[in-house]
């Protein structure tokens, strides 16, 4: 042990070093010109506080956040410090108070992990950096709008460079496996399942961000038209199109969990539903978090996953820049690490959080590729191959009326 | 002088906070591009589809659990003259205050849902359920969970601000008087003890209520969602991305607060009708004396009751306790198929740290609230400052989400945000509040001849305060101080939105923890909450003990 601490510890960082340098320069020598504005970036972002306002629920999500700390500390000297909201909305109303109030310098958000309608939201009242930074990133390289067009278009807004792709949530199911024999993997088998066995189903009440998503990925089996779903409401036959949603849910809600009268306020509330056998269902917006689960105690080793047969409606999230952060570029750097394969490969290992990578496999160096399709599996996760099957976000105007439309017709009361 | 600074550093930032509500409920909010005077989003939600029954919901849900929990507190007083058990009963409501609402609607939920502990516990043996029936008890459609929910909570609090009250009230004179005029023990409690009771808890009660009204974190776990109380919708509005769904907000606030007043004047105008019916009888002379059967009866039923409630509030958060030490525990296991601590492992050094920060603020706060107290107290009152009092008791009517809005631009507009200072100026207003509600009514009757006597002994104003006044009331100084405490440690949006999202503190990590799936992670949450103010709690009572041991057989309400 002593040998190996004193001796060959050090060779072996040597070796890394001297690999990982070389692999830096191939890379530098490629867009030499680029990076001379990034290594400039670098220099001013040594020894700055990053606050990263991110989501805080997932133990799993924190322990890669603190991973991401220890990296770009020991790299960059840049301190990240995770700031664990419980709604993004929170982070965003603390901006636009920055913003009434005339704090344009020295902002208390440096980074913010965000996407669809809170980056709208951002972008309408102003409150981003103005050039297209993202774009700029190394790390860009590896990304490929053209084949997951969804990485520049934030549920149907351009990006135009104000936010860097961090992940990708993809809508898939969880079952019961004891309970449930056959998978219903179409929204009619689905609701056959259903009314065979009353009170074992529930989704989270709308404008919950899981349940309106299960809204949409049904709708998106009942409609004829889907290209209709990526126009703004309001230049098409919405109530028409919506309708055989509603009469999808009318005929079903009698026979959901408290007879669909009362709804699970939340994700976790589901979970926690699914893993106490109330119901034999639940539902998240990212392919692991069933496995991770099972990984966790939370739920029983009998809980798997499947997505819907014609495909997962599927997302990017992204991390964004407020437009008067203290430590812009250090947030940069920090962006580009978590878009580096190294960063992105760790962040898909289901050890560790499972979110799948935004990378394009086929622009990745051999060895990254290599280890990205080496990664472990899980059994109660959805294979990768059917991941591919991809149903992206439908237009935004469709969140705001589903969600209208369904609090009008089963949350008024009566 | 003090005390007008005091109101000011109350005020502004109330001040603040209003505007941030008003303003826009009324269409004025520039940045996003709409500055024209208007009434029409505050007549628009009326006709939006579910506000009238949240409204009701809202209402219901208030004044429902404050009747309980007033009139249960009010009985087990009156029972508490007769035995001995309140000195236990003081013990076991500790943990009950010092746990925040949403801790204590989380354990509830777990408890009683149909797949919770009691049904673990009778199943499958007596119920023969291998899964859990779908049965609509928590959340039910009508609020009731809330307010079971919300009586466990209030009744403590009421409890101990009523023991301290009543440990000064001189009850057995008064109970020897009535009873020579034949009245029975029970009704001259009402008849004579009652009136000057409830006098000295009014204000407490309002607040109760007006928190009722406004809770959110418990409302969120326990009421109903289809539609939800006020206070919850206005709560979701505020989280919603877009623009509208804001100005919605701001004028659910107002609707809020003309609720809030609302019941409270429902209340008032009920305790002056009981107060009214029992001045007749005791103008025709009723006695009551003869209904001992029914007094009987009254008593068990209500002993036994409250016994029910604080019964489901402490297995809710034994239950919790549970689930932190329980690395599996499926349906329809009665304890963990397998006990672990691996829910710890997570960040269990971050957790001191996190203590510590919540301790500093918490005394802090609790420790200037309280001299500021004391000092408003011993200011004579003039009767111009009887409408500051309300602007005080302000933070504590109105949503906080939309409130704090308002003060935050105030807080970066002064730049001073993300600043310890800042944090603890936030708690302060919530703070103070609570202190002043609790030390105020039985500071104000504190008997004044001990202070002439004082004064003809050739004590100084100071010195009557410091050698009189003081150690006399040093059980519901200490008491108020530990409430005060209880509430600092529980503030979640106040710290965020004032530190910036810098100063964690244990109810910061608790709530991003609760927002987990797992249970483990809530059952520590709920640990963490529960231990600091209990520390708190204890280490008052034992200062008590030897700090003022001397004074002893001069305090009041021990």
């Amino acid at each position: 042990m002593g040998i190996f601490i004193h001796k060959i510890f050090p060779r072996l960082l040597l070796a890394i070093g001297f690999c990982m340098t070389l692999v830096v320069c191939s890379i530098s020598v490629v867009s030499a010109a680029e990076d001379h504005g990034y290594e400039m970036l670098e220099e001013k972002a040594l020894g700055q506080e990053v606050s990263f306002n991110a989501w805080g629920g997932s133990p799993a999500i924190n322990n890669y956040i603190q991973w991401v700390a220890r990296q770009v500390d020991e790299r960059y000297g840049i301190r990240l410090k995770h700031i664990k909201l419980t709604n993004t909305s929170q982070a965003v109303s603390r901006i636009l108070a920055e913003k009434v109030a005339g704090k344009t310098e020295n902002g208390s958000v440096d980074l913010l992990w965000v996407n669809g309608e809170n980056f709208s939201r951002m972008i309408n009242a102003g409150l981003l950096q103005k050039d297209s930074w993202a774009f700029e990133l190394p790390s860009f390289r590896y990304v490929n709008s053209e084949k997951m067009p969804d990485i520049i278009s934030d549920f149907g807004v351009s990006t135009n460079g104000l936010e860097s792709p961090w992940g990708r949530g993809q809508f898939v199911f969880g079952y019961d496996s004891q309970i449930v024999d056959t998978v219903p993997n179409s929204a009619n088998k689905l609701a056959n399942w259903i009314k065979n066995n009353p009170g074992k189903f529930a989704y989270p009440q709308p404008p919950d961000f899981t349940g309106t998503s299960f809204l949409k990925q049904v709708l998106f089996e009942l409609i004829e038209d889907q290209m209709a779903l990526y126009q703004n409401t309001n230049q098409v036959n919405a109530s028409e199109l919506l309708a055989p949603l509603w009469q999808w849910l009318d005929d079903l809600h009698p026979y959901l969990w408290r007879s669909g009268k009362i709804f699970p306020s939340n994700y976790s509330h589901l979970v926690r539903l699914l893993g106490d056998k109330e119901i034999a269902f639940a539902m998240a917006f990212n392919p692991a978090e069933f496995a991770l689960g099972v990984e966790q105690g939370i739920l029983p080793a009998t809980i798997k996953s499947f997505i819907f047969d014609k495909g997962a409606l599927s997302n990017v999230h992204f991390v964004a820049i407020p437009f008067n952060a203290d430590a812009p570029e250090a947030a940069k750097i920090t962006a580009n690490f978590l878009l580096s394969p190294e960063a992105q490969l760790y962040k898909a290992n289901i050890k560790m959080w499972g979110d799948p990578t935004v990378l394009d496999l086929d622009l990745l160096p051999d060895e990254w590729r290599r280890e990205f399709s080496s990664l472990p599996q899980h059994p109660s996760m959805v294979s990768v191959e059917q991941l591919q099957k991809i149903i992206p976000e439908p237009h935004p105007s469709w969140v705001k009326l589903i969600e209208e439309e369904w609090q009008k017709r089963y949350a008024a009361g009566g | 002088m003090v005390k007008w600074s005091i109101i000011a550093v109350c005020m502004v930032p109330v001040c603040a906070g209003l505007a941030g509500v008003f303003l826009p409920a009324f269409g004025w909010f520039p940045l996003y591009g709409k500055s024209d005077f208007t009434f029409d989003i505050i007549g628009h939600l009326v006709s939006r589809a579910g506000f009238l029954h949240s409204i009701w919901l809202s209402i219901f849900t208030a004044l429902f659990s404050t009747f309980i929990a007033y009139w249960l507190c009010i009985f087990i007083l009156i029972y508490s003259q007769h035995f001995s058990y309140h000195y236990w009963l003081r013990k076991v409501i500790a943990p009950l205050i010092a746990v925040p609402h949403v801790t204590m609607a989380v354990g509830i939920l777990f408890l009683i849902q149909p797949s919770g502990w009691w049904f673990r516990i009778i199943s499958p043996w007596l119920t023969g359920w291998q899964t859990p029936a779908n049965l609509n008890i928590v959340p039910d459609l009508y609020g009731f969970s809330l307010v079971l929910g919300l009586v466990v909570k209030e009744l403590p609090f009421l409890l101990l601000v009523g023991f301290a009250i009543l440990k000064q009230t001189n009850i057995s004179g008064y109970g020897q008087i009535s009873r020579s005029l034949g009245y029975g023990p029970v009704s001259s409690w009402f008849h004579f003890i009652h009136p000057l009771i409830a006098v000295r808890l009014r204000l407490c009660v309002l607040i109760v209520l007006c928190f009722a009204v406004s809770v959110v974190d418990m409302a969120l776990i326990l009421a109903p969602s289809t539609p939800a109380p006020l206070a919850v919708k206005i709560f979701s509005w505020y989280q919603e991305p877009e623009i509208e769904p804001q100005f919605f907000a701001a004028a659910g606030s107002v609707y809020l607060l003309i609720i809030a007043t609302f019941c409270c004047g429902i209340w008032l105008l009920f305790g002056w009708g009981v107060g009214y019916i029992f001045r007749l009888f005791s103008f025709y002379g009723v006695r009551f004396s003869s209904g001992w059967r029914i007094a009987k009866l009254v008593q068990i039923g209500v002993l036994f009751s409250a016994a029910l409630i604080l019964l489901i509030g402490i297995l809710g958060l034994l239950s919790a306790a549970i689930w932190a030490f329980a690395d599996i525990w499926y349906f329809p296991n009665m304890l963990p198929q397998k006990w672990g601590v691996s829910a710890w492992e997570n960040g269990y050094n971050t957790y001191v740290s996190l203590a510590l920060n919540s301790f500093i603020i918490g005394f802090t706060v609790s420790m200037l609230a309280l001299i500021s107290a004391i000092i408003w107290l011993e200011i004579p009152h003039k009767p111009v400052l009887k409408i500051t009092d309300f602007f005080i008791y302000v933070p504590l009517l109105l949503p906080q989400a939309g409130f704090l809005f308002g003060m935050q631009i105030l807080i970066i507009w002064l730049n001073i945000d993300g600043l310890l200072f800042t944090v603890i100026w936030a708690h302060y207003l919530f703070v103070f509040p609570y202190i002043l509600l609790t030390l105020g009514p039985i500071w104000r009757r504190f008997d004044i001849r001990y202070e002439l006597m004082g004064a003809s002994l050739g004590l100084g104003k100071l010195a009557i305060l410091w050698r009189v006044k003081m150690p006399m009331l040093a059980v519901p100084i200490i008491t108020a101080f530990s409430i005060g405490f209880a509430v600092s440690c529980a503030l979640y949006l106040p710290t965020i939105f004032a530190g910036n999202g810098h100063f964690l503190t244990l109810t910061t990590e608790a709530v991003t923890l609760a927002a987990n799936a797992s249970r483990q992670a809530l059952g520590i949450a709920a640990i963490l909450q529960m231990l600091l103010p209990l520390i708190i709690f204890s280490a008052a009572g034992i200062y008590l003990k030897l700090r003022w041991r001397r004074y002893r057989y001069f305090r009041i309400a021990d």
